[in-house]
C-alpha cells in the first residue's frame, strides 16, 4: 500500500497516532473478540467436558469426547456425508456458475439486466428458498411432480425429501440453486480481465478457438478457479440452513451432515459437551482448507495490485 | 457471411441464456403466482402457472394474523440495529486499515479474512451459553449482538476495499489543512464513499433480515421471533397452506430485492473484489 507516508508528516507525533489507531480499531476488537475470538475458545474449552445444555453443573473429563467421537459411527456417517455433499454441490455450482459466466462474457444490450436477475438466487432468505422449493416438490400439488407425471416421465407422483435415494436430489438442487451466483460472477470477472489483445495475436498466429481457450482462457482462470473452489468448499462444507429446513437430516438419517449432527447432538441430545468436540473437528477441517487458501493467495500473487 | 453467422450466434447465446434464467427464476415465479391464487387453484393437481383469478386474499388473511405484523416489526428492528452498529464499527476499523501505518496491521487483515469465513454452526454453541449466562435468551440483543459476528468481518472487507479506490490525494490534502483523523473519516472520507456505505448497509441489513440458526436457537417466545421463524411458525400453525405462506415469502424477500436492485452494482463490485484479494 502506497498511503504510508501520510503518517510520516512530522506535525503528528508517534503517540498520537499509537493513540489514534487504538481509537479506530477498539470497537471493532472489542465486538470480534466478544462474539467471536472468546465464544471460539470457550468451544474448545466446553468441548473437554461433560456438558449439558442449561444446566450448570458439569466436570472436565479431559479428551473423552474426543475418544467417543472417533468410535461414534454416527460422527464418520455425517463427515462421509459432508464430504458427499460437498463435493456434489461444489461440482454442480462451479459448472452452472462458469457456463453462465461463458454466456455473458459478451456485449450484448441486456447483459446486465441478465447478470442482476441471476444474481438473485444468491440474496434469497435461505428459509424462503427451502419453503420454495418444497412447494414445488410437494407430491399432491408441486409443479415438479405435475411436469413430471404430465410427461409419463414418472408414473406415480414421488415426494422428493420423503425418500433416502431422492433425497439428495432434492437437497443438492436448492444448495447449487443458491451457490452459482457467486461462482458466476467471480468466473465473469476473472473473463473480462483476460487481455483482449492476447485473442487477437493468437488469431493472427492462425490459432483456432479451441486452441485460443486452451490457451489463453483457461490458464488465465486458475487463479479464479482455485479460489472459487476452496471458498465453496468451506461455505458449503459448514452450511446449515437448506439441508435443515429440507429435510432435517432424514429420511433416516440418509442426509445428516456433519453440521447437522452438531446441531442435533447439542439442541435436541443436549450433550454440549460432545457437541463442541464435533464442532472441534469441524474447526480442524475448515482450518486446514483455509490455509490452504491463503498459500495459494499468497504463492501466486495474482491478485495483489 | 461472416456477420451473418455472428449473427446467430448472438441470437443463439441469447436465446440459450433466456431458457436458462427461466427455468432459474422458475421457483419465484411458481411462488409469486401461488400467492395470488385463490385457495381453490392452489389446492389442485393441475397447476396452472398463472392464476386464473387474481386474488390478494393471501395477502389480507396474512395480515389480519396478530402474529405477522409482529414478526416483521422484530426483523426490521434487529436488522437496522445490526446495520447500524456494522456501519459505524466497520468504517473506523476499515478507515485505519487503509490510511493509517502500524505493526501487525497484515496480522489484523489476515484475521478478519479469516473470521469473514467462519462458520455460523460453530459459533452457535458457544454463543448460545454466553448468552444464556448473561441472561439475554430470548432478546433482540441477543441477535443484533450475535448477528455482528458475520456482519463485522464482512462489512470491514467490503469498505475496506472501497477505500481503497479513493484518491489519496484527497486524504492527504484534508490532513495537511489539519483535519484529525476522525474529522477525514467523516468529513472526506464518508462523504465520497456513499454508494459503498449503502451497499455495507444494505447488506448487514439483509443479513440480520434472512438469519434463520441464530434467530431459530436463541429466541423462544412467540413475541421476540424474527420474520424467518416466523414463517416456520406459520407452517406449523396454518396446516400448510401453500397460499399463505408464498404470500408470507413474497413480503418477506421484497425488501431483500429492492434493496438489492438499489445497490446491485456496488454490491456485486465489492463481493467481487473482496473474495479474490488479499
Amino acid at each position: 500500500m502506497a498511503k504510508m507516508h501520510l503518517i510520516n508528516s512530522k506535525s503528528i507525533s508517534i503517540f498520537k497516532i499509537r493513540g489514534q489507531v487504538l481509537l479506530f480499531l477498539l470497537p471493532a476488537f472489542t465486538a470480534i473478540i466478544f462474539v467471536m475470538a472468546y465464544p471460539l475458545i470457550k468451544g474448545m474449552d466446553i468441548s473437554f467436558t461433560n456438558r449439558l445444555l442449561t444446566y450448570d453443573k458439569y466436570s472436565y473429563i479431559g479428551i473423552q469426547n474426543f475418544l467417543a467421537m472417533f468410535s461414534d459411527k454416527f460422527f464418520w456417517y455425517s463427515l462421509g456425508n459432508s464430504i458427499k455433499l460437498t463435493f456434489l454441490a461444489v461440482a454442480g455450482t462451479l459448472l452452472l456458475g462458469f457456463g453462465l459466466a461463458v454466456l455473458l462474457n459478451h456485449q450484448f444490450v441486456f447483459r446486465d439486466i441478465f447478470r442482476g436477475a441471476l444474481f438473485i438466487p444468491w440474496v434469497m432468505p435461505s428459509m424462503v428458498t427451502a419453503l420454495m422449493f418444497r412447494w414445488l416438490y410437494n407430491d399432491f400439488y408441486g409443479y415438479v411432480n405435475y411436469m413430471l407425471t404430465k410427461y409419463h416421465l414418472i408414473a406415480q407422483p414421488v415426494n422428493l425429501l420423503a425418500d433416502p435415494q431422492l433425497a439428495w436430489t432434492g437437497v443438492l438442487l436448492p444448495i447449487i440453486w443458491c451457490n452459482y451466483p457467486f461462482v458466476m460472477l467471480v468466473f465473469l470477472a476473472a473473463l473480462q480481465s483476460i487481455d483482449k489483445n492476447l485473442y487477437e495475436a493468437a488469431h493472427i498466429d492462425g490459432a483456432n478457438r479451441l486452441q485460443a481457450f486452451w490457451f489463453i482462457t483457461f490458464p488465465g482462470l486458475i487463479p479464479a478457479f482455485v479460489i472459487v473452489i476452496i471458498l465453496e468448499i468451506i461455505w458449503t462444507f459448514a452450511s446449515f440452513d437448506l439441508v435443515f429446513l429440507l429435510t432435517r437430516g432424514g429420511p433416516a438419517d440418509s442426509t445428516l451432515t456433519l453440521s447437522l449432527y452438531i446441531y442435533k447432538q447439542a439442541f435436541e441430545a443436549k450433550l454440549l459437551g460432545y457437541a463442541s468436540a464435533l464442532g472441534a473437528a469441524l474447526f480442524l477441517i475448515l482450518f486446514i482448507v483455509t490455509m490452504m487458501y491463503f498459500s495459494f493467495v499468497r504463492r501466486t500473487g495474482v491478485y495483489e495490485k | 457471411m461472416k456477420n451473418k453467422s455472428g449473427f446467430w450466434n448472438k441470437a443463439i447465446r441469447l436465446l440459450l441464456l433466456m431458457i436458462i434464467t427461466y427455468i432459474l427464476l422458475f421457483p419465484m415465479t411458481v411462488a409469486l403466482f401461488t400467492s395470488l391464487k385463490p385457495p381453490g387453484e392452489v389446492i389442485t393437481a393441475t397447476p396452472s402457472l398463472l392464476p386464473h383469478n387474481f386474488t390478494l386474499q393471501n395477502y389480507r388473511v396474512l395480515f389480519s394474523l396478530r402474529e405477522f405484523p409482529r414478526y416483521l416489526w422484530n426483523s426490521l428492528l434487529v436488522s437496522c440495529y445490526t446495520a447500524l452498529i456494522s456501519i459505524l464499527v466497520s468504517s473506523l476499523a476499515a478507515y485505519a486499515l487503509v490510511w493509517m501505518n502500524f505493526t501487525g496491521k497484515r496480522t489484523i487483515v489476515k484475521a478478519i479474512f479469516f473470521t469473514y469465513m467462519f462458520p455460523q454452526i460453530l459459533l452457535v454453541l458457544p454463543l448460545f451459553l454466553m448468552c444464556y449466562e448473561l441472561n439475554l435468551i430470548d432478546t433482540k440483543m441477543a441477535l443484533v449482538l450475535t448477528y455482528l459476528s458475520f456482519s463485522l468481518p464482512f462489512c470491514v472487507w467490503m469498505l475496506k476495499s472501497f477505500f481503497e479506490s479513493i484518491p489519496e490525494e484527497l486524504v492527504e490534502a484534508a490532513m495537511l489543512d489539519g483535519c484529525t483523523y476522525l474529522q477525514c473519516l467523516f468529513k472526506v472520507v464518508l462523504p465520497v464513499s456513499i454508494p459503498a456505505v449503502t451497499a455495507v448497509l444494505v447488506f448487514s441489513f439483509v443479513l440480520g433480515w434472512s438469519e434463520y440458526l441464530f434467530a431459530n436457537t436463541l429466541i423462544i417466545s412467540d413475541t421476540n421471533r424474527t420474520i424467518a421463524i416466523g414463517l416456520q411458525t406459520l407452517i406449523g400453525y396454518y396446516r400448510v397452506d401453500y397460499g399463505l405462506l408464498t404470500a408470507a415469502s413474497v413480503v418477506m424477500t421484497l425488501p431483500v430485492l429492492l434493496f438489492f436492485v438499489s445497490v446491485q452494482k456496488y454490491f456485486i463490485e465489492g463481493l467481487v473484489i473482496g473474495s479474490v484479494k488479499e
